[in-house]
């Protein structure tokens, strides 16, 4: 696995370094979509976490994740009169996560992998109203056992956008998520205040709460508050020895810290964050299980773990590669809240985006630095130097 | 252990310079596009109605004349690499097309004038034609250093 995983981050990186030099020679056609095609990579790394009530167990948890979008349409309608047209767009989206926990009373290894592909549409009508929907059906899986077999399920939500100003705006919608492990049916009620490339604060229930700060185009400084979670399917002899059935385990947390995104350039950025998981716990249960045992010291006669942590540290990186060109979204506020959803939205469920999201920054000085004649000789035509 | 984080800072710091590198020049003209942007929204003072109206249809004006200007450069790069190798009826027919681009080009101005009518006073309109040019007598003041 982590072999290919490697073949796979050097492929991107050749990819990367192509299509900058393609973008860089004369564009022929208008760019068709507003959105580029995108593959992402992370690692989440969490520290032992003891139980709270038994301070002899613990669990750790890491996941990696592959991931992509692309522009599969885009329909711009004309303007009629001073009407703005409407856009829509369908957006394709996968990805493969792979998470190891290893709990100290389970000592084989698991590898629970989750592979879901789907599509997210989004229509912008006029200057305000963002309408964005997805659907992304996953396979779950244990890689570390042959006899598991594989689970079919599916996340979805409706999202409603309405951009009030450049300053606020606001979303409400419904979801089917495991996010919050054992819940999955939740509304969605967010909101943003401040600009998208200024110092602004965004509440989207029940993803995040962040504090975004852009300081330049480059560099985008975070401190946020987000919940990670998941349900898996795991196949386990010396937990349950005596049977075959499947367990279920439940995971959510809640991941407090920074985060720095440095986009280097119009191809390829990453993030770094790093802080505390907190009002963490973990479940397992045998499937078609409905008993209860909350005595995790009884462990080889539960049918039911269900444990509060104690909190950790955890370190999240992550890279990502754009290819080709997009649009122009200078200003178009619905775009920006467009572009917004897709990127913290349309992943799927596990809620590992860059904070900043491909917005461009508008610099509110107007004094450019570094740059030579040779770089804007191209603006410029004879009759212009009167 | 190690060894996986090891790979990934090989990772980011390839990418990092090597795409970062290649990619200077189209870093320079994003970042100058959003200084032109800066400037003609400080020059404009447009309202929030009227900025919502007017980006997206400037954003599509830009997008289109882009591409225009590249082909006709593209165009006009080529015949300078090696002029003496071109017979005069091709020289000609370059010239035709270089003629043929800066109409579209003016077509495409006229198209868009009409457009941005609809959703910014013509006050306006004429006030972004003249920080359009003033855009650019900036940059050359601000090269000069001045």
């Amino acid at each position: 696995m982590i072999k290919i995983k490697n073949c796979f981050l050097i492929l991107c990186l050749i990819s990367a370094n192509y299509f900058t030099l393609v973008s860089q020679e004369v564009q022929k056609e208008e760019p068709k979509h507003y959105i580029k095609p995108t593959v992402y990579l992370n690692r989440l790394v969490t520290g032992k976490r003891t139980f709270k009530n038994n301070k002899n167990e613990n669990y750790s948890f890491t996941q990696s994740n592959i991931g992509f979008y692309f522009p599969i349409y885009t329909k711009t309608k004309p303007n009629v009169g001073d009407k703005l047209g409407s856009v829509f767009q369908i957006i394709g989206t996968g990805n493969v996560s792979r998470a190891i926990p290893k709990f100290s009373f389970i000592s084989s290894k698991h590898t629970l992998v989750r592979t879901n592909f789907g599509i997210s549409a989004m229509l912008n009508t006029g200057t305000k109203n963002v309408f964005f929907a997805n659907i992304l059906p996953f396979i779950a899986e244990d890689r570390s056992s042959l006899q598991y077999k594989p689970t079919v399920r599916l996340t979805y939500m409706f999202i409603y956008n309405r951009t009030v100003n450049e300053r606020f705006s606001y979303r409400l919608g419904y979801a089917k998520t495991y996010l919050l492990s054992g819940r999955p049916r939740q509304p969605i009620i967010g909101f943003r205040i401040g600009k998208f490339d200024r110092l602004h604060f965004n509440f989207q229930y029940p993803r995040f709460v962040s504090l975004d700060w852009p300081l330049d185009e480059h560099i985008t400084i975070s401190f946020f508050n987000k919940v990670m979670g998941g349900i898996y399917g795991m196949r386990n002899l010396e937990f349950r020895g005596d049977t075959y059935n499947s367990i279920l385990f439940k995971r959510q947390e809640k991941l407090t810290g920074i985060e720095w995104d440095y986009k280097s350039s119009n191809v390829f950025s990453f993030f770094f964050s790093v802080g505390f998981v907190g009002n963490n716990s973990i479940i397992l249960n045998e499937v078609n299980s409905k008993k209860v045992n909350r005595n995790y010291l009884d462990i080889a006669r539960a049918n039911f773990i269900a444990a509060k942590l104690e909190p950790s540290l955890f370190i999240n990186l992550g890279v990502q590669f754009s290819f080709g060109k997009a649009k122009k979204i200078y200003n178009n506020l619905s775009m920006y809240d467009a572009i917004d959803l897709n990127s913290n939205f349309g992943s799927g469920d596990n809620n590992d985006a860059m904070k900043s999201a491909p917005i461009p920054y508008i610099p509110s000085q107007l004094k450019l630095k570094a740059i030579q004649l040779k770089d804007v000789e191209d603006l410029f035509e004879l009759d212009d130097i009167n | 252990m190690w060894y996986k984080y090891k790979i990934w800072l090989v990772i980011i710091l390839t990418g990092f310079f090597s795409v970062r590198l290649l990619a200077q020049n189209s870093d320079k003209k994003e970042k100058i596009e959003s200084f032109k942007v800066a400037f003609i929204t400080q020059k404009l003072n447009l309202t929030t109605k009227e900025a919502q109206q007017f980006w997206p249809i400037y954003n599509e004006y830009l997008d289109k004349m882009e591409t225009l200007k590249n082909a006709r450069k593209k165009e006009l790069r080529s015949s300078s690499i090696s002029i003496e190798n071109y017979t005069d009826k091709e020289l000609e027919s370059m010239l035709d097309n270089e003629f043929l681009s800066k109409e579209k080009e003016v077509e495409l101005s006229k198209e868009y004038f009409n457009k941005f009518k609809t959703s910014i006073p013509l006050k306006k309109v004429i006030l972004l034609y003249k920080a359009e040019d003033e855009f650019k007598r900036e940059l050359l003041r601000q090269i000069s250093g001045k």
